[in-house]
């Protein structure tokens, strides 16, 4: 069941990327050839990333998998977030990915490649906010790249 | 808001933080706290150099910069090192909402400038004990 947050701030994403065109203006559906639709998609691409990684690394390892929960949950967060206005209401708290090979390193070159990945992440997140067309969209991005950076600073201090 | 709007809400803010960090850089023990009174320190440098920012900012729009209040109030007593953390915590945290809204209501410069200072902000916030938040800025969604 979707939570009432959830709810909500789909409907603030949904109406952040109907407003950016006059032909979504006013209405329930989303565009899907808008450029901050395009900039969606590109975020939940980077979102989804980060979270594949982290599924590699922890594969087998407890421990990572404790350190990494927060970061993990974050870009769960965002991929939620991103997702619900685009699949019209289906919800799924968890993205299906496939994490493919376990991550071969130690800890340090796990919680290393996983920081680089944040800072991957936000560099992504800063470009699309700095172009959205809606500045409501604009300001989501920009609050989820500094979430990325936060946890860059994070993960480096497990180093 | 307008762009200048939020601009000039976000130079209020600058004038806020460096009364108060000021004040928070008085009260700090160097030696018994050196890494929060290099935070300290660091925070009230960074958001002098955002004022100054921000009047270059302003005034390209037009706008005559707000001036500072005479005084600005702490949210609490800010004597302990934990209650000096707290209040910095809280200041980064006002203004990464400001910052915020800048990006929502700029484009261009402005706009890349409000980014970089909300995650700036959101960053630093973790200097003074703060814990990592999904979306720093945007406190209806965390």
């Amino acid at each position: 069941m979707p939570t009432r947050r959830t709810v909500l701030t789909a409907a603030v994403m949904a109406g952040a990327l109907a407003a950016c065109t006059a032909e979504g203006a006013g209405s329930d559906t989303v565009p899907t050839s808008t450029p901050d639709f395009v900039a969606t998609k590109r975020a939940l691409a980077a979102a989804a990333a980060a979270v594949e990684l982290i599924d590699k690394v922890t594969l087998g390892h407890s421990q990572r998998k404790r350190a990494l929960a927060q970061t993990r949950s974050i870009h769960v967060a965002h991929l939620e977030l991103l997702t619900l206005p685009l699949a019209e209401g289906s919800v799924t708290s968890e993205p299906h990915l496939s994490p493919g090979p376990p991550f071969r390193g130690d800890d340090r070159a796990a919680y290393l490649a996983v920081a680089k990945e944040e800072d991957l992440c936000g560099q992504t997140l800063r470009r699309i906010a700095f172009q959205a067309e809606s500045g409501q969209l604009a300001r989501v991005f920009a609050g989820m790249a500094a979430a990325t950076a936060q946890q860059s600073v994070v993960l480096r201090g497990l180093l | 808001m307008t762009p200048l709007e939020s601009l000039q809400a976000a130079l209020a803010g600058e004038h806020a933080a460096i009364h108060v960090y000021g004040v928070l850089g008085g009260r700090v023990s160097v030696s018994d706290a050196p890494a929060t009174a290099a935070a300290v320190r660091s925070a009230y440098d960074t958001h002098r150099a955002r004022r100054d920012q921000l009047h270059t900012l302003v005034r390209e729009l037009g706008g005559e910069p707000v001036a500072p209040a005479v005084a600005y109030d702490l949210t609490g007593p800010a004597t302990s090192t934990e209650q000096i953390e707290s209040e910095a915590r809280g200041l980064e945290s006002r203004s990464a909402a400001v910052y915020a809204q800048a990006v929502a209501s700029t484009v261009g410069a402005p706009r890349q400038w409000a980014i970089d200072a909300l995650t700036d902000a959101a960053v630093r916030s973790l200097g003074f004990a703060g814990e990592p938040e999904a979306y720093p800025g945007l406190p209806e969604l965390n």
